[in-house]
């Protein structure tokens, strides 16, 4: 049993904060990925979970109880470091067995958790060997078993895979959530990757700036964002947004963008400026002529199993650039002129000012 | 091919690299530099070898024609108690460089990796230490040994040079440039301050402590100021102002014996380098964080 609360927690470097006023309740068991930009605050927060800074505001409790001042050992939590932080002049029996020598556990214990963990990670022929004689792959499986080890209440990873290249990230990330499903241990992840935080997360916080942003589920998220900056930062390519102006049509409210007229999802103030959001798989392409919008065709990435569109909209002195996704193999010409086509409902509408979604 | 028979046959290669030609001539540069530091040794041990009559022929020559030993025979039979000054010198170089290294490297790792108030003040007066001329506290020490009734023993030469603003700078530049992780995770481990500078940070500090070896190693070992001032006692007295004591007795005409006791001096700095180096090398070798 571990959950995890935050409590109106800030922090600052001197006369500089950097986190204002942070709140979360995290479930027992839950997998949450704190996700956000370079320096949005999300890896200060995980070092005031674990200990590492000290809190200047708030309180933080796990199972109830207050934790500010506490000892990572007596919070009872491990941390998998993004460099993974493996002790260069140990073995990698050392580097697991260096925690519970802490502990001052019996030497015959030791070596049966160390020979277990090695054992859930398949890394017991690594045992006697230096990280400097491990792969990337090896070293994060050896710095995980040297966070389970110690069976802490709380797991936190530190963007845990980003030294990894594609392939290996892909397979580590599908061990991770495995782990975490087999151990059932409250998670918190932190990373800059949002396809990470989608696949990983039971619950995806957005940080920017210090502040959470939003919090959900994953699809939560992609679905209804609450303002531009969590529409644009998840998803892959990202959102396209548009400056628009609200205008009425005979099949409905809509809005004029460059390019043409797309149809909104819900009544608004006519001549109201608008920012809209279309996800990048939510446009279709159709013939130009009759179509409500057009766009010019710069250039087309194929990808085999779909062709990613960038094109230009409005006028050719100064055009918005927007993405399309299409599924399959689509050959377009350069500068072609295509329709576009869209659902009202897969139009999403923030206010031009302060990015915040209209409600719909 | 394991990973390990792959890092062997890795470290095989580098060391047996082909010579790259392009280089030739920082090369020939770079050797005509060595052979000119190599000549006053040269000179100083053929010296040695040869009789009294021979030492002062020109041209100079720098190869001995015979192994004539009979200039050392003459420093270990001479009145000086050479021998005696030997080990102190190595006691007093050895003892100031443990003490130097193990005083720097904890001040380091406070410096570095601890937050407590006061601490960049601190380090700033340190720094102040850099400033002030080694020969203006010569005098305020020698008050002090006497006060203390340290004179005329290795202490006064031992604990003056126990600890150095410029070593504790030196440790502390280079765990700045090293990666927390390390400390931290060990922190998270559960692992006491003590433990986190014994088992994690000090066996990093393989080569600035190498480094560190050598220069005060062979700083005290050189030592002309303090062993001159604080002791008047042969029984006491280090190598360099024993040497002087040496010319003094033999006079500038046995210069081959002063060469033979140069070269017996000059020994243990040869031997600490070559011991140090290969420390370096393999501190170097054995880095574990990622990047």
């Amino acid at each position: 049993m571990a959950t995890l609360a935050l409590r109106d927690i800030r922090k600052s470097f001197g006369k500089h904060e950097v986190i204002h006023g942070v709140s979360l309740d995290v479930k027992d068991g839950e997998f949450v990925v704190f996700v956000g930009p370079s320096g949005c605050g999300k890896s200060t927060m995980l070092r005031m979970i674990a200990g590492l800074e000290t809190i200047t505001e708030g309180q933080l409790l796990i199972d109830g109880a207050v934790m500010n001042e506490e000892t990572p050992t007596r919070r009872g939590i491990a941390m998998v470091f993004q460099s993974y932080a493996l002790y260069p002049n140990m073995t990698v029996y050392q580097n697991m067995a260096f925690g519970l020598e802490q502990a001052r556990l019996p030497k015959a214990e030791i070596r049966e958790l160390v020979l277990e963990a090695a054992e859930t990670l398949k890394i017991e022929p690594l045992l006697q060997r230096r990280p400097g004689q491990l792969s990337g792959g090896q070293s994060q499986r050896v710095a995980i078993g040297r966070s389970i080890v110690r069976n802490p209440r709380i797991f936190l990873f530190d963007e845990p895979l980003s030294n990894l290249d594609a392939e290996l990230r892909v397979h580590m990330r599908v061990e991770i959530a495995n782990l975490h499903k087999r151990m059932g241990r409250t998670t918190i992840y932190v990373t800059h990757d949002q396809v990470e935080a989608m696949t990983l997360a039971d619950t995806i916080v957005v940080f920017n700036e210090g502040r959470i942003e939003q919090l959900g589920t994953p699809l939560d998220l992609y679905n209804k964002p609450a303002n531009r900056f969590v529409a644009g930062f998840l998803g892959s390519p990202r959102m396209n947004f548009l400056q628009g102006r609200v205008a009425e049509a005979a099949s409905g409210p809509c809005v004029e963008v460059p390019g043409g007229v797309l149809p909104l999802p819900q009544p608004a103030r006519q001549g109201e400026a608008i920012e809209i959001g279309i996800r990048p798989e939510h446009l279709e392409v159709v013939a130009p002529e009759g179509a409500a919008a057009r766009a010019r065709v710069q250039f087309t990435e194929q990808l085999g199993g779909e062709t990613f569109l960038y094109c230009d909209v409005g006028e050719a002195a100064e055009p918005a650039r927007i993405v399309i996704k299409r599924q399959g193999q689509q050959r377009f010409g350069d500068n072609e002129v295509i329709g576009l086509a869209i659902g009202a409902s897969d139009v999403y509408c923030f206010d031009s000012k302060t990015g915040a979604a209209l409600a719909a | 091919m394991s990973l390990a028979q792959a890092s062997v046959t890795a470290r095989v290669h580098s060391a047996t690299r082909v010579i790259d030609w392009r280089n030739l001539p920082v090369m020939i540069v770079l050797g005509i530099g060595a052979i000119f530091m190599l000549l006053p040794f040269l000179w100083m041990f053929a010296t040695s070898m040869r009789p009294a009559s021979e030492a002062y022929q020109l041209p100079p020559s720098f190869l001995p024609t015979r192994l004539n030993f009979d200039a050392y025979a003459a420093v270990l039979d001479s009145p000086l108690p050479f021998l005696r000054m030997y080990l102190n010198s190595f006691i007093v170089a050895a003892a100031t460089t443990i003490g130097v290294v193990v005083s720097s490297a904890m001040a380091a790792f406070a410096f570095s990796r601890l937050r407590f108030p006061g601490s960049s003040l601190l380090f700033g007066l340190l720094l102040v230490g850099l400033m002030v001329p080694h020969a203006l506290v010569v005098i305020p020490l020698f008050y002090g040994m006497a006060a203390a009734g340290l004179l005329d023993s290795l202490w006064s030469l031992i604990l003056p040079g126990l600890a150095s603003p410029l070593a504790i700078f030196m440790m502390r530049q280079f765990m700045e440039g090293q990666p927390r992780e390390y400390e931290e995770a060990a922190f998270i481990d559960g692992a006491s301050y003590w433990t986190i500078f014994w088992r994690i940070s000090l066996p990093q500090m393989g080569p600035p402590i190498a480094a560190l070896s050598i220069i005060v190693f062979t700083s005290s070992w050189n030592n002309f100021l303090l062993p001159l001032i604080f002791v008047r006692k042969f029984e006491v007295m280090t190598l360099p102002v024993g040497l002087l004591g040496l010319s003094d007795s033999f006079g500038a005409l046995s210069l081959s014996v002063i060469m033979a006791a140069v070269t017996m001096c000059v020994l243990p700095l040869l031997v600490v380098f070559l011991v140090a180096q290969r420390f370096i090398v393999e501190s170097i070798a054995s880095t574990g964080i990622k990047r």
